[in-house]
């Protein structure tokens, strides 16, 4: 069985047309990440007017150099996407799956960076909500501010996981050499859908790290 | 061979990638939640024949309350018109074979059954008392099955965002040869519009529910007043989704409105710019008023007051609709078919439900009015008198192109006109208790509400055989009603010029569009 | 009609760029923290989240090709943050407001404001 290459699905009538549907699409889809994501930077503004001295002190518990470890990790993953997805154009199979490899080992250390951070504030009781057990007196609302510490990285966390899943699914598809200077749509998308992860954490990072 | 019988067998339709069986399992799945909510709801009119609640416990009460408005809200009306007659005809109006991603359509609809399923959950353990709005401190607290139901609701939220993008990548991008934006259907600009209230609008919710699924399991605590958060935060993120919702609820009946008048008086839209440019221009302002819903919730005054304003401006376009699709029966051939009678109760009854409407958007009146049963007949008459009555309207419309039947007439008119009074006598009423100070969601009353309230328990017994008759003589046509003839109504958009019921990839050959699509051929219009 | 006949444009950049920009994406990170150092209160919140956006910007027009997309899907991404700076004015404008009318007085939002600051000058 002989499958056209490169596929175009029934229902559009030129690659061109799949090719732009399918950008649309996945612009779309990052609006309304950035909307979701909107809802806790709404809280982190909320409770930072209501509590400035709880920001102030409780972020001091956060490790920048890690914080900022981590920045550079997920831009330097942003570049290597950007250059998966330039080999794929160029049709250069080898540097798509180097690239690609890279970029999921990066998203491998920033989650475990970030484990790492995780465990040393489970270790000193800096927990959300009624987890909170600190010791060290931190005025305001503590609690309020390691939720959202918590809930905003577990959530980015969390689609950096997503994305490293539909990453080696491309790099699966790659060893296939499905892609190409026809036909790379796919990684493309995905690289888009990186780029706006990268893109979340580029402002979490200042937010929740570098309160002065 | 049409797209029914194309394939046989349950799988066919499981699997299916057509977005007409797509439309139609939505078409039933939505359906049938409608009348699961309408059976709470007359629990809830049962209970409030008399004074006293002595019919259920009041938790029993709540609960009835609550899960009719989230039956109603999150699995019936949101999806209603786009996920079933927007997917049946989007492709169909546009001369497409599909839309532009028929996987994710499908998805969706998984989506959509998952939410449902964790609502089942919900019904059967635990219940749900919060009232559809889920407002903290309460929903953090209460002992019902508030994660499941937020979690079905979160889920639900999903399938609607999939929808959203599913349907502006293919107006955008698969329209046939000549048709362009303004040829489209004003049904199509509708949806356009819907959709992008769906992809903004929805994500927030997402969070603002996911945020209190955390709140009841670890106590997280951003609307926990106790260590410093705000539950009035939790009501600006949940109304930041919910107003632009009721657009979404809205936009797609009056779409549907623009088709019904232009067929059945057959005569062009009037003013087809300002009826396209109002449906954006509600998608935008509505996404800016949503503090009307907290004007006595300890929401700054100065806030308030931006709000009101803003509502006042939202009426707007709404408004500009209405006189024009009036300035579109003017001197049409009007047919009174059953679509064109519930394109005419629409007006009516939409125009009664708006206006009421911008009473509340006024911070003075409102204070009177908020968490009253003025508030109750108001968002019925323009969610149950608009959308359900452009729905009902719609479904008749578009009946013989779905199924290649057509429904009995004279039946039709019946039911239309049962539903009709059904509804003015369950509702009107409760617009006159409302503003005489009767509370909503509580479940007992003072004895001089107690005719109103039965009134309005007899309505909703008129409207409930009023639909169930509707659905009982559209259900008998699809086995014995007439086969239907190609373009029954006459209309000139392209969903009439494929064969009646469809063909799989619904044209043989691809169309081209050279008119609008309410340019009908034999009319003179009148240039003076 | 653009659902016909577009072809895929792919403007492939040169590998160049790419290194430039992710060369000031590392530069900029290490200004944000820098300047943070510095301790500048409310100044130090505006110059990071300015600093922020003009990283995403850069990844958004260069690493997503933004800048060479259609009209309508760099109007899309800025869109969605348009509304998103609206969700925020707006609450915030209830947040940073409440108490602010006195009822008891009824006196208006101004004129509170102009008898407080009247208050303080004494």
């Amino acid at each position: 069985m002989s499958r056209r290459y490169p596929p175009l699905a029934h229902h559009f009538l030129s690659l061109g047309q799949q090719y732009s549907a399918a950008k649309l699409g996945m612009w779309l889809f990052l609006a309304q990440e950035v909307l979701f994501f909107s809802g806790l930077f709404m809280a982190y503004a909320a409770f930072r007017y209501f509590y400035p001295e709880t920001f102030l002190a409780a972020h001091e518990h956060l490790n920048v150099t890690l914080g900022a470890t981590n920045t550079i990790v997920l831009l330097t993953s942003s570049l290597t996407m950007a250059l998966a997805v330039r080999a794929a154009q160029l049709g250069q199979n080898k540097q798509l799956l180097i690239n690609l490899a890279l970029t999921f080992l990066f998203a491998t250390t920033f989650l475990v960076i970030k484990y790492f951070e995780y465990s040393h504030k489970i270790h000193l009781g800096l927990l959300p909500g009624k987890f909170y057990s600190a010791h060290e007196h931190i005025p305001g609302q503590p609690a309020l501010f390691f939720g959202l510490y918590f809930v905003m990285t577990g959530l980015h966390g969390l689609h950096v996981l997503v994305g490293m899943g539909v990453i080696a699914w491309i790099f699966i598809r790659g060893l296939n050499r499905e892609f190409g200077p026809e036909y790379n749509t796919p990684v493309e998308i995905v690289g888009l859908y990186w780029h706006l992860v990268d893109v979340i954490w580029i402002f979490l990072f200042p937010l929740l790290y570098l309160v002065k | 061979m049409n797209y029914l019988t194309a394939k046989k067998g349950f799988k066919s339709w499981l699997f299916t990638l057509d977005h007409k069986r797509i439309g139609l399992m939505y078409l039933v799945a939505v359906l049938s939640f409608f009348f699961l909510g309408g059976v709470f709801a007359l629990l809830v009119r049962a209970e409030l024949w008399t004074p006293a609640g002595d019919m259920f416990t009041a938790d029993m009460y709540n609960k009835f309350f609550t899960l009719h408005g989230a039956i109603m809200v999150f699995l019936f009306i949101i999806p209603s018109v786009p996920a079933s007659l927007g997917n049946f005809l989007i492709p169909l109006m546009i001369g497409a074979k599909d839309v532009a991603f028929p996987r994710l359509n499908l998805l969706s609809w998984y989506i959509y059954v998952l939410g449902a399923l964790f609502f089942f959950y919900t019904l059967l353990f635990g219940s749900l008392d919060t009232g559809w709005t889920f407002y903290t401190p309460y929903s953090s607290q209460t002992g019902t099955s508030v994660i499941s139901a937020t979690l079905g609701a979160f889920i639900l939220g999903f399938s609607s965002i999939l929808t959203g993008v599913n349907f502006i990548v293919t107006i955008h991008k698969m329209r046939a040869p000549g048709l362009t934006w303004g040829r489209l259907p004003l049904l199509i600009w509708a949806l356009y519009a819907t959709a992008v209230i769906q992809v903004l609008a929805t994500p927030v919710l997402a969070i603002t529910l996911l945020l209190l699924v955390v709140e009841r399991a670890f106590g997280i605590g951003f609307f926990d007043s106790t260590i410093g958060g705000d539950p009035v935060l939790f009501q600006h993120f949940f109304w930041f989704y919910s107003h632009p919702a009721v657009y979404i609820m809205i936009l797609p009946g009056f779409g549907i409105i623009s088709e019904l008048i232009t067929v059945h008086a057959r005569k062009r839209i009037f003013g087809y710019n300002a009826i396209a440019a109002s449906s954006v221009a509600i998608a935008v302002i509505g996404f800016l008023v949503w503090g009307h819903h907290m004007f006595v919730s300890g929401q700054s005054s100065f806030a308030s007051m931006v709000f009101s304003f803003l509502t006042f401006a939202v009426a707007v376009p709404t408004a500009i609709k209405v006189f024009s699709w009036v300035a579109t029966l003017y001197r049409g051939s009007i047919a009174f078919t059953a679509p064109m009678l519930y394109a005419l109760a629409f007006i009516f009854l939409f125009s009664i439900g708006g206006l009421t409407g911008i009473f509340l958007g006024a911070i003075a009146v409102d204070v009177h009015l908020h968490d009253t049963y003025f508030v109750v007949a108001h968002f019925h008459y323009v969610m149950m008198g608009g959308t359900v009555i452009a729905f009902i309207g719609g479904i008749h419309h578009w009946w013989p192109k779905l199924f290649g039947r057509m429904y009995n007439e004279g039946w039709a008119r019946l039911g239309c006109f049962l539903i009709f009074i059904g509804f003015n006598l369950t509702f009107f009423s409760q617009f006159v208790m409302g503003s005489r100070g009767m509370p909503r969601r509580y479940h007992s009353y003072v004895p001089e509400y107690a005719i109103w309230h039965q009134l309005s328990t007899i309505g909703s017994l008129v409207l409930g055989l009023g639909l169930v008759l509707t659905l009982v003589y559209l259900l008998h046509s699809l086995f014995w009603g007439k086969r239907a003839p190609h373009n029954p109504w006459g209309g000139e958009s392209l969903e009439w010029q494929a064969a009646t019921p469809p063909i799989e990839f619904n044209f043989t050959k691809q169309p081209v569009v050279t008119s609008g699509p309410y340019d009908f051929p034999e009319i003179e219009q009148d240039r003076s | 009609m653009e659902s016909q006949s577009e072809h895929a444009e792919q403007h492939i950049a040169p590998l160049r760029m790419y290194l430039i920009i992710f060369g000031a994406l590392l530069f900029l990170t290490y200004i944000t923290v820098q300047v943070s150092v510095w301790n500048l209160g409310t100044v130090g919140l505006a110059v990071a989240l300015v600093v922020a956006a003009i990283k995403a910007f850069l990844v958004a027009s260069y690493f997503m090709h933004l800048k060479d997309d259609t009209w309508f899907n760099i109007m899309l991404f800025v869109g969605s943050i348009v509304f998103m700076i609206l969700f925020f004015g707006l609450t915030l404008l209830d947040l940073g407001t409440r108490g602010r009318l006195n009822i008891e007085e009824g006196t208006f939002y101004y004129q509170q404001e102009k008898a407080w600051s009247e208050k303080q000058k004494e």
